[in-house]
């Protein structure tokens, strides 16, 4: 089991993807922004993956995984497998080099599973 | 009486002595010695006379001591006797010579003489000069046998003086062809026209011993002289002949026939007219023509040769060699001025060449243009004229040579009527002297500067006259040439490229930001409609799906969560697809509408009663009742709605509902003191999908509020704009058409107004 943190600024999003996770045996903590994403990383113990939206009013998904992989002090922080779940990404974005998987939304609760599984694994 | 062997062998070294000794007066004073000895004569002498004959160049004697020589004094000039024996090639035998009738003419210290042989020394070419011996010493008179040795020793001195003659004129010709080799260096050198001029002048006069020489250089219509350079005559002699000949007479006749004239006595020459009066006198004469490429650039004459003799045909070819080079000279040099003067404009036309290439703006490239052109030809003002896209008026003015305080006066551009219109529209050049003499010379502004010569080309590109360019008052000459009119068309057509490939430049780059921005705004509109729709897809398909599986297993607080989710998720995409549908539809004029006149206190009221969040009672309206608006009463209330949740959920706490009327329009505003939107914003506020900093995909509403609220208004007739208001409230404010005081329809509108084209 692996304590997941899942950032989405919708909060039913959130909802079921905490319940698709648990479902699975994983421990969920949310984040409804960038910011808090962030707030969260700074201060929590780390958490064994990144669940990441990437379009959020403020610092957006982009911004997030730009600053975990460049954190200059902790390379914990910086090998945290991270997936994007995302409506609408550019299959050629080389940011995507970034991140361990992608889920495009929507999705299924076992396809997102799956994904994040196949990441820890790594 | 020597013997005879010794005879023979005094007139043997006599001869050794000739073929051996170049100094002429040492053989001559040798034949003197000889005669004196061989002969027996108490005095010998040997007069060489000068080529004209008139004059004794020498004289050798023997048997006078210096004093006496001294006091004889000059030369014997050769009259009497001896002057009897130049003339007349007869040996003179006389026993005393005071017979003789034309003993006169010596000195008064000449010693007595009575016996005479006197005999002429004769040349190839005539008398030389004459050899005489007196007083024979221990006879009488001269014998024969004294004749026959003095004329063999009359024989050696004609050679000898010939030999001498020969060389003399041979080395004379050396000098001077070293003199013209010389001359004709400096010439090579100079590069300086005038100083070539004054080499040739110089050289010449030098060369053929002439008094003075002067070369005068024909103006370009031959009709006077442009310069004139003399040599020879004192700077006063200069002043008082005064202004420069006027080149009739003599040296006319020299460049007309093209043939070099030569006199020995100017004054009987038909033509010896036009020298002015103070000029020297002239006698001797030689004119010859400056040709350069079989063209008369002028003439050189030289006058009065040293000794008073005429110029010859060795000064005629010497002077001929020289005004050849001359010539070829001054052509030089006039091709080099050429050259310089085009290698300037070449520059120019490059430097020109190169801002075109390398600057972008057309305004920088068109006024660097115009003060080129202007440079170049030497125009006082110039001025390009860019006709715009119609074709019919002037889109841009640029001028060159004019002070801005002038071009302020002028004031508004000229409209290209006139003279510039007729440049334009005959697509050809005009040139003038005067510009007041075109039938088409009017249009030009009161202020604007006076304008004599003229030249104005047309800027032509591919068979299109895009505009003109004009140049006015030449600046050292009565009008522009035919060089300035090539040199112009070329900065002419230069300016039409450059206008033609900035308004290309200005439509594509035009169109290309405008494809970039509708591409970046289709882009921009996929990526938000995929996020507004898949967002509430993700719970209805992955919550669906979780219950659908595992519902028998689950809490029932976690099915009634994600049966909350679901449900909003539902409801939220359902309001995205009807308002995105409105939208589009408004948008393609295809919204069933039904305009008409209709109380706006109550459409207001009602949507702030239907709206939840609005019955916190925060919402206040204040609108007086009665008054009415064209609009169709459904979307009248969505825009009411729309307006008053926005301020709620962003703005508030507190919403005023307020309107203000005049005789046309009503103002709808809606207020709250939630304080301003950010700015960055604002620019996009009815834009589709806007959204605010703090807004989250857990705000309520679609992201299309705003942009149906502007369709709708905009399908009323009316407009929506957002006032961020010093007072803290932020004010939405909607301006709708007035409808009547009368409640009847019909009188407002005898028919409703549909804005529906059709259905869908």
């Amino acid at each position: 089991m692996a304590t997941i943190l899942v950032v989405d600024d919708s909060s039913d999003t959130r909802v079921v993807v905490r319940m698709a996770l648990e479902m699975a045996g994983h421990g969920v903590e949310e984040a409804g922004d960038g910011a808090q994403a962030l707030t969260r990383l700074e201060t929590e113990p780390l958490p064994d993956l990144v669940l990441l939206d990437i379009r959020m009013p403020g610092i957006n998904g982009w911004e997030v995984l730009e600053r975990i992989r460049r954190n200059p002090y902790l390379p914990s922080v910086r090998r945290i497998p991270v997936v994007l779940f995302s409506a609408h990404v550019t299959q050629d974005d080389p940011r995507l080099s970034q991140v361990d998987n992608l889920v495009v939304k929507p999705f299924r609760g076992s396809t997102l599973v799956a994904q994040v599984e196949d990441a820890l694994r790594r | 009486m020597p013997r005879l062997d010794d005879t023979i062998r005094a007139l043997l070294e006599a001869n050794l002595a000739l073929a051996q000794e170049l100094d002429s007066r040492k053989v001559l004073q040798v034949i003197v010695e000889t005669a004196r000895r061989l002969i027996g004569a108490s005095y010998v002498a040997l007069g060489v006379i000068s080529n004209d004959g008139r004059s004794l160049t020498d004289f050798v004697h023997v048997g006078l001591d210096s004093l006496t020589v001294e006091r004889i004094g000059p030369l014997p000039t050769g009259k009497g006797v001896l002057g009897s024996l130049l003339h007349d090639a007869r040996i003179l035998r006389l026993a005393d010579l005071a017979d003789h009738p034309d003993s006169v003419g010596f000195p008064a210290h000449h010693p007595a003489m009575t016996s005479f042989l006197g005999l002429p020394i004769e040349g190839r070419d005539g008398i030389v000069g004459n050899l005489y011996l007196t007083n024979k010493v221990g006879g009488d008179q001269f014998t024969e046998d004294d004749e026959a040795i003095a004329q063999a020793l009359a024989a050696m001195a004609a050679a000898s003086i010939g030999n001498a003659r020969l060389y003399t004129s041979e080395r004379q010709r050396a000098s001077k062809a070293a003199a013209l080799v010389g001359a004709v260096g400096a010439l090579v050198r100079e590069r300086d026209p005038g100083a070539v001029l004054n080499v040739v002048v110089e050289a010449a006069r030098e060369l053929v011993d002439a008094e003075y020489a002067a070369l005068g250089i024909l103006s370009a219509d031959h009709e006077r002289f442009d310069r004139f350079i003399h040599a020879g005559m004192d700077p006063a002699t200069a002043d008082r002949i005064g202004s420069l000949p006027v080149g009739l007479g003599v040296l006319r006749a020299v460049t007309i026939e093209r043939r070099a004239i030569r006199l020995d006595d100017l004054s009987r020459h038909p033509a010896s007219v036009g020298f002015p009066p103070e000029h020297p006198a002239m006698t001797s004469f030689l004119g010859v023509p400056l040709l350069a490429d079989g063209e008369v650039l002028g003439n050189l004459y030289l006058a009065n040769k040293a000794g008073g003799k005429g110029f010859d045909q060795d000064d005629e070819d010497l002077v001929l060699a020289l005004t050849g080079q001359a010539a070829i000279a001054l052509e030089r040099a006039r091709v080099q001025e050429r050259d310089r003067a085009m290698v300037g404009q070449l520059r120019s036309l490059l430097r020109v060449n190169l801002i075109l290439t390398q600057e972008l703006d057309v305004d920088i490239v068109l006024q660097t243009l115009v003060d080129r052109a202007r440079d170049l030809v030497d125009a006082e003002y110039a001025a390009l004229g860019v006709l715009g896209e119609d074709g019919d008026s002037l889109d841009a003015f640029i001028h060159s040579g004019m002070d801005p305080e002038l071009v302020r006066k002028i004031g508004p551009l000229p409209r290209g009527l006139g003279v510039l219109r007729a440049v334009i529209v005959g697509k050809r050049p005009i040139r003038m002297s005067r510009m007041s003499d075109h039938p088409a010379s009017v249009g030009f502004p009161a202020h604007h500067p006076p304008m004599d010569s003229f030249l104005g080309v047309p800027l032509e590109y591919q068979g299109r006259v895009l505009g003109n360019l004009y140049l006015t008052n030449k600046r050292g000459a009565s009008e522009f040439s035919e060089e300035d009119e090539r040199l112009c068309a070329a900065l002419a057509a230069q300016a039409a490229i450059a206008i033609a490939n900035a308004r290309v430049y200005t439509s594509e780059r035009d169109l290309v930001e405008r494809l970039k921005l509708v591409d970046s705004m289709k882009n921009d509109f996929v990526s938000l409609v995929s996020h507004e729709l898949r967002t509430p897809l993700v719970a209805l398909l992955s919550g669906s799906d979780m219950l659908m599986l595992n519902w028998q297993q689950m809490e029932p607080e976690k099915i009634d969560l994600l049966l909350g989710a679901v449900n909003r998720q539902a409801l939220r995409l359902q309001h995205l697809i009807t308002n995105l549908l409105d939208l589009g539809r408004v948008e393609q004029g295809r919204l069933r509408m039904s305009l008409r006149a209709v109380d706006l206190a109550d459409v207001v009221q009602s949507a702030v009663d239907e709206d939840p969040s609005a019955r916190m009672g925060r919402v206040s309206v204040e609108i007086a009742a009665g008054l009415r608006v064209l609009a169709d009463p459904v979307y009248l209330g969505q825009i009411a709605s729309n307006l008053i949740g926005n301020a709620l959920s962003y703005g508030g706490p507190n919403v005023l509902v307020t309107a203000e009327a005049d005789d046309s329009t009503v103002r709808l505003v809606v207020a709250d003191d939630g304080g301003p939107i950010d700015d960055y914003v604002v620019p996009t506020l009815f834009e589709r999908f806007t959204r605010g900093p703090r807004q989250t995909d857990d705000t309520p509403g679609s992201g299309l509020g705003l942009a149906l609220v502007r369709a709708f208004v905009e399908a009323f007739g009316g407009t929506v704009h957002y006032e961020p208001a010093a007072d803290g409230w932020t004010r939405f404010v909607v301006r709708l058409r007035r409808a009547g005081r009368s409640r009847s329809l019909t009188d407002e509108l005898p028919e409703p107004v549909a804005s529906d084209a059709g259905s869908d």
